[in-house]
């Protein structure tokens, strides 16, 4: 029994931060009709980019601010990029840009931090040394911070998007882009927007990750967005409802797998899964929000 | 006949023509379909073992392959059918990366390290050329046919497509099929050129390369990654030491750039159609071009 | 100069084409301050257009078009709804899967003082409304999801308001009781209105002045009296 409550501890810290992750991209999804796959890349790089600022000044606040700002910038910058092939319709052509910034930023990881070797963190950044244990169950630090920072964060989007006027704006633009245009709404400017609220989610996710996981590996960024990517079709592309239990959906998942599976199989049966879930119901739990 | 360092060059270029114009197929109509990828690894792994431990006959494999590769995809495509453009992309990635995670874990095919040690085949290099030229036809046989059209017009607007009758559905099924068994057929030929397979060798790095051919040898016509397939594969054979560790970082570059300034490649339906007209410029006589002077 | 003062809008020869579709020819026409101008034709022969283009959501290929004295031909939307222009397409244009209220908002993301004054003035005159405020739109009967439309447009405090077939698809009942609110926006708000129609009866009716589209050009174009006692126009589209 406490074997079972270990692992549905551990699949909710997981899935806490799959469902940041496709929270983040769905919103970039409905808003700016893109979907990012080089967004997990985007996380996990500015992670070493922390782990950088840490070696070259060993001051773990100014790394957490390196690690949040290159973050943020990354999702931002690619907004004037994709902006150009948007607007000429060119969709696979976006798909394809974005699926090779993802690979420039892995390679960049593979070549440039710590010889592509993974890499970690000091214990005072990660799990913040206190935990609390209960035989089998353990409840580290960072566990706590990962699920409160989540749901904390998800709360004021939901207030951001449900109960301020520019939120109000984004869903509009998510519902019905014509009818925004049409009442004036200036589509640039809130894009741009949604690509910064992305940045901000992305760069709370790269934080977490280093307290929840003290470290990471080149491949770990191509592994999130892929992650992120099957959520949202769990849930429902477009779904922001459905992004966040997808997210925690797939953390129990592998958690369960990885509990009682001998073998590295928790990431293809979490796939695998999804796959067979969507199967059976193309439109995701929650139904889509945006057609594909 | 050519030294072996020159028979595995032609065959490596050869494998990455075939895999270029498996995934270019399924682009003409809109989709980004990645199957080639899985199925060059099911059709490679499938004729390494059968050879390996039954001692099938090794064309018996190869073929046995291809025809399992293929019917994989049309399977595949058969679910796959209704999945919009995303779905489609996530899921055939998705794919690719739980085949691979199956082959790593199946001791029986060698786990990560995969196998070697199978027969040859002799001549495989005359068996690589044949396929490239019956594919080359049968890729402008369709690309000048009717359905060529039909899948132009879904590319474009898929919604509008439907509209004017195009049963999308079945195109998706028959093309993602064709494709399959191209990346098969590939995977076939790469398999007994380099003698090895492991898990590693259709993924994503496969993918990177063969999205830059499509993207910068040219997106709308066959010729294009048939001319940049060698190409990108040959430069990076001449080039100093020192650069070819960047060679991802360039082609992850190139491929933005080609897509930001030139989204449609280097051929283009224009430069063929350029180059058509001014080889073949006297069909007046009975075959009806209109404008050129000469009829009557 | 005293001329182009009382001329809200004001539009020269304008032609917008679409590919090698030309859509409007060489059109003027004008809206002065305090009017209802009504443009009617057969369905696609322009008026939708006009509308767009003044709006700035369809490019102009030749000719200008101003607002209060100021050339807004090649601006941007929402530099021209923020200046005062609002549109009600066809079709409604509501977000259905966002509530009344939420709606009625989203008109006044460019007029953000006075808001929820404005709101009530609008449930006071659309009582239904202030009943369903918390309803999805797309529960709402086509009637009411046009009152949601006209509400919109007046949270924005426009100065000019844009109807594009506003009757299309709605019962004679209803048809009655819409161009009521507009006859009580035209008299009591003294809103200026122009209104592209199909059922140019009822459009003639409450409008100053009328312009008769045909094929991208206006045939005929006059006081609503001098249009109404027009043989060519009673003939075809008033039913003779």
């Amino acid at each position: 029994m406490e074997a079972l409550l270990a692992i549905i501890e551990a699949g909710i810290v997981s899935g806490s931060i799959y469902s940041l992750i496709a929270v983040g991209m769905t919103l970039l999804l409905v808003v700016a009709d893109v979907i990012q796959f080089a967004y997990g890349q985007a996380v996990v790089i500015s992670i070493f980019f922390c782990w950088l600022t840490l070696h070259l000044t060993n001051s773990v606040v100014l790394s957490f601010f390196v690690a949040a700002v290159v973050s943020t910038v990354l999702q931002f910058v690619l907004e004037p990029l994709l902006r150009t092939l948007r607007e000429r319709k060119l969709v696979l052509e976006t798909l394809i840009l974005t699926i090779a910034v993802g690979m420039i930023l892995t390679e960049a990881m593979c070549q440039y931090f710590n010889a592509g070797m993974p890499i970690a963190f000091p214990d005072s950044m990660a799990g913040g040394g206190w935990a609390l244990s209960f035989r089998l169950i353990r409840i580290t630090a960072a566990d706590l911070y990962v699920v409160v920072a989540t749901v904390a964060s998800l709360a004021v989007l939901a207030f951001f998007l449900f109960k301020t006027r520019q939120g109000k704006t984004l869903r509009a633009m998510a519902y019905n882009i014509q009818v925004s245009r049409l009442l004036g709404i200036p589509i640039r400017k809130c894009t741009t927007l949604s690509f910064v609220v992305a940045g901000f989610l992305s760069a709370l996710t790269a934080i977490l990750l280093i307290l929840a996981l003290g470290a990471a590996s080149p491949v770990l960024g191509e592994n999130l967005t892929f992650k992120g990517l099957a959520v949202m079709m769990l849930g429902g592309m477009g779904n922001l409802k459905g992004a966040v239990l997808g997210g925690f959906i797939l953390g129990l998942i592998e958690a369960l797998v990885r509990g009682y599976l001998i073998g590295d199989w928790a990431d293809a049966v979490g796939m695998g899964v999804i796959m067979f879930v969507i199967t059976l119901k193309p439109a995701g739990l929650l139904g889509q929000v945006k057609q594909g | 006949m050519f030294s072996l360092y020159v028979n595995n060059l032609l065959l490596t270029v050869i494998f990455f023509i075939l895999v270029s114009w498996a995934c270019y197929l399924p682009f003409s109509c809109g989709q980004l379909y990645n199957g080639p990828a899985f199925c060059a690894a099911i059709s490679g792994y499938f004729a390494a073992y059968v050879t390996k431990c039954f001692h099938w006959p090794v064309l018996l494999g190869f073929f046995g392959g291809i025809v399992l590769a293929g019917l994989f995809a049309l399977g595949l495509s058969l679910i796959l059918a209704p999945f919009t453009g995303f779905q489609m992309a996530v899921a055939t990635m998705a794919l690719i990366f739980i085949i691979q995670t199956v082959l790593k874990n199946l001791d029986f095919l060698g786990g990560v390290v995969g196998m070697s040690g199978f027969p040859e085949i002799k001549n495989l290099l005359v068996i690589g050329l044949v396929s490239v030229v019956i594919v080359l036809i049968l890729l402008h046989r369709l690309h000048n046919s009717r359905w060529g059209r039909a899948m132009e017009a879904v590319d474009v607007d898929s919604e509008m497509a439907r509209s004017m009758g195009i049963d999308a559905i079945k195109m998706s099924i028959v093309i993602q099929t064709i494709s399959g068994t191209i990346g098969g057929l590939a995977g076939g030929i790469y398999t007994f050129a380099l003698g090895t397979v492991h898990p590693e060798i259709f993924g994503f790095g496969l993918l990177l390369y063969t999205y830059t051919i499509i993207i910068v040898g040219g997106r709308h016509t066959p010729w294009g990654p048939l001319f940049f397939a060698p190409i990108l594969w040959l430069i990076p054979e001449f080039v100093p030491a020192g650069i070819v560790k960047y060679r991802n970082f360039m082609f992850g570059a190139i491929i933005i750039v080609f897509l930001l300034a030139m989204p449609e490649g280097v051929i283009t339906k224009g430069l063929v159609r350029r180059i058509k007209f001014a080889l073949v410029p006297k069909k007046a006589e009975g075959g009806g071009w209109v404008g050129n002077g000469k009829n009557t | 100069m005293e001329q182009n003062e009382l001329l809200l809008l004001e539009i020269k020869d304008l032609s917008v084409s679409y590919g090698s579709i030309v859509a409007l020819r060489e059109v003027s026409l004008s809206v002065k301050k305090g009017e209802v101008v009504a443009l009617v034709g057969a369905n696609g022969a322009g008026k939708s257009t006009m509308l767009k283009t003044v709006l700035g959501l369809q490019r102009a290929t030749s000719g200008s078009i101003f607002f209060m004295g100021q050339e807004i031909t090649r601006v941007a939307v929402d530099r021209i709804v923020s200046s005062g222009i609002v549109l009600i397409p066809e079709g409604r244009g509501i977000v259905m899967e966002m509530s009344v209220i939420e709606n009625l908002e989203l008109g006044s993301y460019h007029r953000r003082e006075g808001v929820q004054r404005r709101l009530e003035e609008v449930f006071h005159q659309f009582p239904i409304l202030g009943e369903r405020r918390e309803q999805r739109a797309g529960s709402l009967s086509g009637g009411e999801q046009q009152m949601l439309a006209i509400g919109r447009a007046l949270m924005g405090d426009p100065n000019l308001i844009m109807m594009d077939e506003p009757s299309l698809g709605l019962a004679p009942i209803i048809i009655n009781h819409l161009y009521e609110i507009i006859t009580k926006l035209k008299d009591e708000q003294h809103n200026n209105i122009l209104l592209a129609e199909q059922n140019a009866t009822k459009a003639l009716r409450i409008a100053d002045r009328g312009y008769v589209f045909e094929k991208g050009r206006i045939v005929i174009q006059g006081t609503n009296q001098e249009l109404i006692e027009n043989d060519m126009v009673r003939q075809a589209y008033l039913g003779g």
